[in-house]
């Protein structure tokens, strides 16, 4: 479990660049219609759920791993987030609390990481457990809801409409909204199970619970639910004409209720942000293509960018170092001019890495050195500077 | 003494009863799957809980009504009139006089019942 969380830990933060990056494109292209930022999250779910990622030139993410795997067993445990600034101040301090006694059977890494996975689980299980719980309660509400036609029910226990059901959606709706609404409210909640948000949302919310330790996950997921909300507004009133909108709007305001923000199953019309989303239904305009276009053409950006991994040296040297002694490793430097240090080649244990580093100058790939023994601080600046240097690398290598 | 309260839900079931009554409990749960959607479970659980509350009688699995279309109506009103007009019978005939428009006889008609 140790190593799964570990694994874990370092896609989450990996898609944490992606996240951000959402962010800023949903800032920049607000004008661009709504589905490109529910295709948005959509890259960042992909990139939480697949494990294996591709290597590319052109990732902007720092690192791939900024917890090593073998942060358990190395005699320094250390980080590589990518930036000698955070390397600079995070890894003195796990050196100093983390590092192995000799005489300890278990180096102190192996018992932080195992309590922290532990919790880990805990709150996985408890996200889980408290949405199967809710959405039984609801399921047994909804029980006596009295078909009105099709998939659509109505019922006095809700209090506003939402989707429920994941292979044959129900449209749930409270018998108190109006005869001149209805059409409104069902248009709405037909297109989200057009756009199979009733999948959607729960996947993402699966993924919320597994990554629960990542706040900008957290972020991620409520401006998920307002995407989708206001992608579905658009599909419904992209028609329409501007008296329908404002009757459209009405409708939005008279089953605007108050909620608890996370709700994974229901989809409700009138849950998210609703006075946002009636000042985009009253000024809808149908976008024009050339926003469109540099939206899609920023999101194709931000996937190959955000969504590869920057590439490893392919003579890259792992060192399973036991607690006990120390042993000192090769450094490999991508360029040594760059570095400004001398290419420390102390013992090597290949010949290969010893070709490798020699023949690293002008080498097209970065080369990502391995956790060691380090030999007093400037090794560490060492690290953090050949990390600094991997990423300008990239630019300038195509 | 008042009738007990039903919920919207329970109503339309009622409305199902009253039409059929008395029936066999297991062909309600039929016809209230193909007209309300619910499944029969569900409609024996609504049978237990309105005769539990003596709305309807269930005996032999033959399910009757115990309590009148008219009743109900009547209490739905009382709930109307305390809700939505603080129980003031000017207020509820004001509003159902303007929203009808009636004519001078039927306003003549309606005060006439009113004040039996």
């Amino acid at each position: 479990m140790e190593s799964l969380f570990l694994k874990l830990a370092n896609l989450s933060m990996i898609a944490s660049w992606l996240v951000l990056a959402v962010l800023l494109i949903r800032l920049v292209f607000r004008k661009a219609p709504k589905w490109v930022r529910c295709f948005l999250w959509g890259l960042v779910a992909l990139r939480l759920i697949c494990p294996i990622s591709i290597e590319s030139v052109f990732s902007l993410i720092p690192s791939a791993e900024p917890l090593p795997q073998d942060i358990l067993y190395t005699a320094a445990p250390e980080v590589h987030s990518g930036t000698g600034a955070i390397d600079n101040i995070v890894n003195p301090v796990l050196s100093s609390t983390l590092s192995p006694e000799p005489e300890a059977s278990a180096n102190p890494a192996q018992i932080w990481l195992s309590v922290l996975a532990r919790i880990w689980a805990a709150g996985v299980a408890a996200m889980l457990l408290y949405e199967l719980i809710s959405y039984l309660l609801l399921k047994r509400r909804v029980a006596t809801a009295t078909l009105l036609r099709e998939n659509i029910k109505q019922s006095e226990s809700i209090n506003s409409p939402f989707v429920l059901g994941l292979f044959r959606p129900v449209i749930y709706l409270p018998y108190s909204v109006a005869e001149e609404e209805l059409t409104y409210v069902i248009a709405h909640e037909k297109a989200h199970i057009r756009r199979k948000d009733h999948w959607w949302k729960p996947i993402g919310f699966i993924l919320l619970a597994v990554y629960w330790f990542n706040p900008l996950l957290w972020v991620a997921y409520v401006l998920l639910c307002r995407d989708i909300e206001a992608a579905c507004d658009e599909k419904v009133i992209r028609e329409m004409e501007k008296e329908d909108r404002r009757a459209y709007a009405a409708a939005l305001l008279h089953c605007s209720v108050r909620h608890r923000v996370i709700a994974a199953c229901p989809l409700a019309f009138g849950e998210v942000g609703v006075k946002a989303r009636i000042k985009d239904v009253m000024n809808y305009k149908k976008p024009a293509l050339g926003i469109v276009l540099s939206a899609v053409a920023a999101t194709i950006v931000a996937a190959v960018c955000l969504l590869t991994v920057p590439k490893r040296d392919v003579n890259k040297q792992q060192e399973s170092v036991v607690s006990t002694n120390s042993k000192e490793t090769i450094q490999e430097d991508a360029d040594a001019p760059y570095s400004g240090a001398p290419t420390e080649l102390i013992q090597s244990d290949t010949g290969a890495a010893n070709v490798a580093s020699l023949s690293s100058v002008g080498y097209a790939e970065t080369s990502r050195p391995y956790g060691g023994q380090t030999v007093g601080g400037s090794h560490d600046g060492h690290h953090s500077e050949s990390h600094h240097d991997s990423s300008h690398h990239d630019g300038s290598h195509h | 003494m008042n009738s007990p309260k039903v919920f919207e839900s329970e109503y339309r079931f009622c409305l199902i009863l009253w039409k059929y009554e008395p029936i066999n409990s297991t062909k309600l749960a039929r016809i209230c799957k193909d007209e309300l959607g619910w499944s029969r479970t569900t409609t024996f659980t609504v049978i237990r809980r309105l005769s539990d509350r003596g709305v309807v009688k269930n005996e032999n699995a033959t399910v009757t009504s115990l309590i009148s279309k008219e009743d109900i109506q009547v209490a739905q009103m009382d709930e109307m009139m305390e809700k939505t007009f603080e129980g003031s019978l000017p207020a509820f005939i004001a509003a159902f006089a303007r929203h009808q428009e009636l004519t001078d006889d039927e306003m003549k008609e309606i005060l006439r019942i009113i004040e039996k």
